[in-house]
């Protein structure tokens, strides 16, 4: 079997499968390793709709959205390796160490690597749920695979905890099964799903949402009997007067979502504190020579959409990377950072490039803001300018920056109109 | 009498205020950015609409269920007779994406559409 490609990707979901056919298409010999039997990633078990509308310019469901991907990287002949794991990245060989059932353990060397390992469900361990630790607590993605792929129900009657869109779609589905939702508990003032899905899910199926309401504490020996729910303050400490109980057997978290970046830490890529993905440039290559990196692996994407034309762009760089790697010369690169108003953005590098065209940055904004100017700029020019109404953390924002004219560092600030 | 609703048809989820006449019909719609927000605000009085997914069963294919939606968006007063139905639906390996199906309700037959290929046990994809 063939041990060396041009390009390399590490993860087959939509991110991945996009990268690869862009790869393919620029004339580079192309390898997606898999971990799973499917290729699609997580798309397989988000059985709703709403999916491929900026695509596809249709409405498909999560598994329809990644078969029309599977089937166009059938055409495209790319090479496959399911059922295999990435166990280390050596960046500085350009190779990776693969295991798998069917080819064993072995090195792969690649010219370059894409990094489309998406994201992971932050769990219990990443929130403050004191308590005991009874069966019948799920992260909503896990509540999603057994429902959706095994066909098991996994309670009758559910509290959920955060309000993220995956929870409320869960809220949707188990009501649909015949369980009782009887509420949904978000920390913050407001929710970070979107819009829709608070009035598709909770809405049309009478399910409450208490916004500044957490959990503080679960109930239960062997089987969880019920949790208590209080307000919380704007320091978000319970407030000891508004504790409730609510008798449940299931309590499912929606409590964020954060990019898998083992491999990347272990490989000596740089991550960003903000995204928790990987520091890449506007060609979404990271500070590793030959190392790209798509999809939520770098910033955790609102839509599917938008993960699959990040993965075509890495795709594309990747590729020419590989096919012109000889000649290609490294330029300084300008870093950009985060002014008033922001949470986290991408891309953080700006280096240069031969077409001084315009770039893509996707933003999100640290709090609600009904009326805002978004400025990205330096000290000599503004690249950026535009006033938006309701910007959301739960919403990012992407923008079309104009490539600058000087090499010095770039800021991008929100201000409140 | 106004109601205020988030239309549900894209992600924008605009913030629609629907205005009705006094027999509750549908009279105009403000806060929609398309044509499809007035549709939907229409719908949305007269008779709510949705397109509901679910999953069946399928006999020895390589995965235990097969994700399905229905053809076109069902009043919401039919979702409980349509998701009761599917619970007890079955098909046999292979199908494909793609695939219509009708499922038969208390209320009415639902036509559906398979949301994913599923090939028999031990098939190599």
């Amino acid at each position: 079997m063939k041990n060396s490609f041009d390009v390399v990707i590490i993860g087959g979901g939509p991110a991945g499968i996009a990268a690869a056919i862009e790869s393919k298409a620029n004339g580079a010999s192309t390898l997606i390793i898999e971990r799973d039997a499917f290729l699609g990633g997580i798309l397989n078990q988000c059985i709703h709709n709403g999916f491929g509308l900026t695509r596809y310019n249709e409405e498909l469901t999560g598994p329809e959205y990644a078969e029309r991907e599977i089937n166009q990287l059938t055409r495209a002949e790319v090479t496959v390796y399911k059922n295999t794991m990435v166990v280390t990245i050596d960046a500085k060989e350009h190779r990776i160490k693969i295991v798998s059932k069917d080819y064993g353990v072995l090195w792969i060397n690649y010219t370059s690597l894409v990094l489309a390992m998406g994201c992971r469900e932050r769990a219990r361990g990443s929130v403050i749920l004191p308590g005991k630790r009874p069966a019948g607590v799920f992260t909503a993605g896990t509540a999603q695979f057994y429902i959706n792929i095994m066909g098991q129900k996994i309670g009758n009657t559910v509290f959920v905890l955060g309000s993220g869109d995956i929870g409320l779609i869960m809220a949707r589905r188990l009501s649909l099964e015949g369980c009782k939702v009887i509420g949904v508990a978000e920390i913050r003032s407001f929710s970070s799903g979107l819009n829709r899905n608070i009035a598709q899910c909770l809405e049309d199926y009478s399910i409450p949402l208490m916004l500044e309401h957490t959990v503080v504490e679960v109930h239960g020996d062997s089987r969880v009997t019920g949790v208590t729910v209080a307000r919380v303050n704007e320091r978000y400490e319970p407030i000891e007067s508004t504790k409730a109980f609510y008798a449940c057997d299931t309590l499912l978290l929606s409590v964020g979502l954060i990019p898998e970046n083992e491999l990347t830490v272990q490989a000596g890529i740089k991550l960003d504190a903000y995204t928790k993905g990987p520091v890449v440039n506007q060609e979404l290559e990271t500070e590793v020579d030959g190392v790209f990196a798509c999809g939520n692996v770098t910033f955790v994407h609102d839509l599917v959409d938008y993960v699959s034309a990040s993965g075509k762009r890495a795709g594309h760089a990747a590729a020419l990377y590989a096919l012109e790697a000889e000649t290609r010369q490294r330029e300084m690169a300008i870093s950009v950072s985060l002014g008033s108003n922001i949470a986290m953005l991408m891309p953080q590098r700006i280096v240069k490039q031969n077409r001084s065209e315009a770039f893509e940055m996707m933003l999100r904004v640290s709090k609600r803001i009904e009326k805002g100017k978004i400025i990205v700029s330096n000290d000599r020019e503004i690249l950026y300018t535009a006033i938006r109404s309701y910007l959301s953390p739960g919403e990012a924002i992407t923008l079309s920056v104009n490539y600058p004219n000087f090499n010095l560092p770039i800021k991008v600030n929100v201000i409140e109109l | 009498m106004d109601v205020n609703k988030i239309c549900i048809v894209c992600p924008k989820g605009c913030h629609l205020n629907i205005e009705m006449n006094r027999d509750n019909a549908f009279l105009r719609v403000t806060g929609n950015l398309c044509i499809r927000g007035e549709q939907y605000a229409r719908e949305e009085i007269d008779n709510p609409k949705r397109i509901i997914t679910t999953t069946i069963k399928v006999i020895e294919g390589s995965i235990k269920r097969v994700p399905i939606k229905t053809a076109t968006s069902i009043s919401k007063s039919q979702i409980e007779d349509f998701i009761t139905s599917a619970t007890s639906m079955a098909v046999n390996a292979p199908v494909y994406m793609g695939d219509v199906l009708t499922i038969d309700g208390i209320q009415m037959k639902y036509i559906c559409v398979i949301g994913r290929t599923v090939l028999k046990v031990d098939t190599k994809l």
